[in-house]
């Protein structure tokens, strides 16, 4: 999976659970900051991520993912691994 | 337990009242029926023809004023004196066929014999007209396999005018259609015509109907004041209303006396007395109800027999024989109870209060509402005092209408209380203990009971009720304490206002009135509760358990009762296990109510509970479905997951509640939708019939990402957090109380209930709306 790929399947998430639309979510914007996703939006968006590309964010490491291009770069390393 | 019965038409035989005459008042009672009647019944009973008084506007008045003339000798104190009425007689039950119906609605004080009379009047009469019709007859038929018969009447285009029981059933229609099964009966039957003129109790008795109705119309009724069999169904009416509602009707529909002896026996009759012309019942009885002592009274000289078979089979030393039937008085709206104007006291317990008598008003901003006494009665507890705020619907006082020989002044223009429902005898059967003889037992404190019931094919909800403590605790009034703010709040957990509870205000003081308001709904008295189950996980005491002190505050007598602590799951899994105790028979109407003061438990500067937590409580009557009915409740699908013990907790009795919000958010979003679809799976249900999805109101943003997940749409989910706050296990029985008062749930359509929260547990099940 390209990193091009995880974008698009992130902004298609975003825009299903918190409204945003997926044109607007782009690699540089902060969750909170810029598209005023809150931390249970978070939640939600970790479950559709794992169910989309099967990898698992867990609740500790969520915290620590402030940008978009962070969760894209969470995926994209452990995309391999898992089923 | 002892049953006085009344016969119907062709019973009487010429000459029949003759002995009677000699009986001090008979002569009298009958000449003032005749007055009313317009005919010498007198006459009639003693020297006409078999022919004369196989007229039906003849036959009918005379049979229930000869009844009634009878009662009135049997109820007297002792032979050579007239004092005793009909009203006064003594006994526990009452039931009559077809036209005896109207004596034995005057012999459980449903109507004066007076108007009995009258009313019989014009059944005769009416009845009479409508046989002149057609030709049309009736036939009885003696023997044969029933289900044969049954089906050999429809064939002919006959209805089962009669089924009597004891293998015997009277087929009414036309003559030419009596004629033509006559020709071909069914086997191993023996037929024979009946001295009428007309096919009673069918459809051609129809313009019948309208002339009663029009009679009853002017009948004063009050309730009966022993158990009162109807033959429709052989159920025991509860009203005087419903009594005169079916008579009308049944003068057009069969008589089920095959099911007025099933109640018998359900009963636990074991004595039965037919008053004169007498022989039929009786007759009827020895090959039905086995083991049980008749008596027809067919000549005075039976009298004395029949008073001590009285004495020795009433149940109940007073002659009324059923449990004290307690009622609660509720408070008509919200405000603060005051006792009567002019008395620093209100009646105090164990006096007696006259009908209408002022109990109390209670003082609301629009102004005071009385509280008044429907019935004459003697004051039992009370339940508030002067000053107390009360809410609407709360319980007030608990009365007990009077009764006794003599002592009922019934009500006028129709009664408000109920008859005993018939299968709960409670107690042994044996009178009062020595030393109270003659004492209304008034208290049920000393009444160890169980009734175990047939397994039934399903439970469904009867009546729900709710309650919200009147403290509302808004946002803004939370973000004056913590450091939150409305909009976080309405966009996190999705709450706008919530409620607490008084400091005083107990788990058990709210399970009470939401209770009472389920139990006010369902139509049911306290004492056919048979169990009450209170989901809580906040009570104040360990034990005794809130659903015991619930139960007894109620007026429920001697009911099982345990509190379940399944978290914000328990309702859930207490309507699960009502269910399942309907289906054992382990009991037959379940009082189920999730009650919580969370407020008790949070602590009001942890700004991740307080803003979420509230107070409150709902309430459910669970109660059987009718053979043949598919379940009202369907199969639960439950479980927990104690791996997450630790997401929610209150460590012990002296801390307040944690939870790890996140790891309870993400678990509720992602394991839930499973079970609730296998609920649904279950009961047969595609998720998308149902026409509403309740789950425990534990967050706005969580309850909408399942509902998102399981396929549910948005305007089908309960979102009653938004005023309500999160109250644990109250949330879904006050979600469903709250919609069915604004008018949000279709009845008889199925809904999703879906519980989750700490431990982990869970339950959902599919319900159909009552």
């Amino acid at each position: 999976m390209t990193e091009q790929e995880i974008l698009a399947g992130l902004g298609e998430i975003i825009e299903e659970i918190a409204g945003v639309p997926a044109d607007e979510v782009t690699p540089g914007k902060s969750f909170v900051d810029d598209l005023d996703i809150d931390s249970l939006s978070m939640v939600e968006i970790a479950v559709a991520a794992q169910d989309k590309f099967g990898v698992e964010i867990p609740d500790d490491q969520l915290k620590d993912l402030t940008t978009v291009q962070d969760v894209v770069n969470f995926v994209a390393k452990n995309a391999g691994g898992s089923a | 337990m002892l049953i006085i019965t009344a016969p119907g038409q062709g019973a009487q035989t010429p000459g029949f009242l003759a002995p009677w005459l000699e009986v001090p008042g008979v002569a009298e009672r009958l000449g003032a029926a005749s007055e009313l009647a317009g005919l010498d019944l007198i006459r009639f009973g003693t020297t006409a023809t078999a022919d004369e008084i196989k007229d039906t506007a003849v036959a009918q008045p005379l049979l229930v004023a000869a009844a009634l003339a009878a009662a009135g000798a049997l109820a007297s104190v002792g032979a050579g004196q007239a004092g005793g009425g009909p009203n006064d007689i003594r006994a526990d039950a009452a039931a009559g066929h077809s036209v005896g119906e109207l004596a034995a609605g005057v012999l459980a004080g449903v109507l004066s014999a007076d108007d009995a009379v009258r009313l019989v009047s014009v059944r005769g009469t009416a009845m009479a007209a409508a046989s002149a019709v057609e030709p049309t007859g009736m036939t009885a038929v003696l023997g044969g396999d029933e289900d044969a018969v049954l089906a050999a009447v429809a064939r002919h285009g006959l209805t089962p005018a009669n089924v009597n029981g004891a293998g015997q059933i009277v087929a009414a229609g036309t003559l030419a259609d009596l004629e033509a099964f006559a020709a071909d009966p069914p086997a191993g039957a023996r037929l024979r015509p009946l001295q009428v003129a007309g096919a009673f109790h069918t459809r051609h008795m129809a313009p019948a109907v309208a002339a009663l109705r029009d009679a009853a119309a002017g009948v004063t009724v009050t309730d009966p004041v022993i158990t009162l069999l109807s033959d429709a169904d052989g159920a025991a009416v509860t009203t005087g209303k419903e009594w005169l509602e079916r008579i009308v009707a049944q003068v057009a529909a069969p008589v089920r006396w095959d099911l007025c002896m099933k109640t018998m026996a359900d009963l636990g009759v074991t004595a039965l007395i037919e008053l004169p012309p007498a022989g039929t019942l009786t007759g009827l009885a020895r090959r039905a109800l086995s083991g049980v002592v008749q008596l027809a009274i067919k000549t005075p000289d039976q009298l004395d027999a029949a008073r001590d078979l009285i004495e020795e089979h009433l149940s109940e030393p007073d002659g009324h024989g059923h449990l004290p039937e307690w009622r609660l008085i509720v408070a008509p709206t919200s405000g603060t109870f005051r006792t009567p104007a002019g008395r620093l006291d209100s009646a105090a317990t164990g006096a007696m209060v006259a009908l209408t008598a002022e109990l109390g008003t209670v003082v609301a901003r629009g102004g005071q509402h009385l509280v008044a006494a429907p019935w004459p009665a003697e004051i039992i507890e009370w339940l508030v005092e002067d000053g107390d705020p009360v809410s609407e619907g709360q319980p007030l006082v608990r009365i007990q209408p009077a009764g006794g020989p003599g002592g009922w002044a019934p009500p006028r223009g129709g009664g408000g209380g109920r008859a005993p429902p018939p299968h709960r005898r409670g107690g042994a059967g044996g009178g009062a203990p020595p030393g109270q003889q003659g004492r209304r037992v008034t208290s049920a404190v000393s009444v160890a009971s169980f009734t175990p019931f047939p397994p039934a094919p399903g439970a469904r909800i009867v009546s729900l009720g709710g309650y919200q403590p009147g403290n509302v605790v808004t946002n803004d009034d939370l973000a004056a304490r913590v450091d939150t703010s409305d909009e976080w709040i309405r966009s996190r957990v999705g709450i706008v206002s919530r409620r607490y509870a008084g400091p005083d205000e107990t788990v058990a003081d709210m399970a009470v009135v939401a209770g009472g308001k389920a139990l006010a709904g369902s139509g049911l008295a306290p004492a056919d509760i048979d169990l009450v189950i209170v989901a809580t996980c906040s009570a104040e005491a360990s034990i005794p358990n809130t659903s015991a002190v619930v139960a007894h505050r109620l007026g429920v007598v001697a009911p099982g009762a345990y509190d379940l602590n399944a978290a914000c799951a328990g309702f859930c899994y207490a309507l699960a296990n009502a269910s399942h105790a309907i289906r054992a028979g382990t009991a037959r109407h379940v009082l189920v109510i999730g009650s919580e003061k969370m407020t008790a438990w949070i602590d009001p500067d942890d700004r991740s509970t307080c803003i979420i937590f509230a107070d409150g409580a709902g309430a459910a009557v669970i109660g059987p479905v009718a053979d043949g009915e598919p379940p009202g409740i369907g199969p639960v699908a439950w479980g927990s997951a104690g791996d997450l013990a630790s997401r929610i907790a209150i460590p012990n009795r002296r801390s307040y509640m944690y939870q790890e919000g996140q790891a309870v958010f993400r678990w509720a979003t992602t394991t839930l939708h499973p079970i609730a679809a296998q609920a649904c799976e279950r009961a047969g249900v595609d998720v998308s019939d149902l026409t509403a999805f309740v789950p425990h109101q534990a967050n706005l943003r969580i309850i909408e990402a399942i509902a998102r997940r399981l396929g549910v749409p948005r305007e089908r989910l309960a979102d009653d957090i938004v005023h309500a706050g999160n109250t644990s296990s109250a949330s879904i029985p006050l979600a469903l109380s709250r919609m069915a008062e604004r008018g949000e749930l279709k009845a008889g359509s199925p809904a999703l209930l879906l519980g989750f929260g700490a431990g982990m547990c869970y339950a959902a099940q599919v319900v159909t709306v009552p």
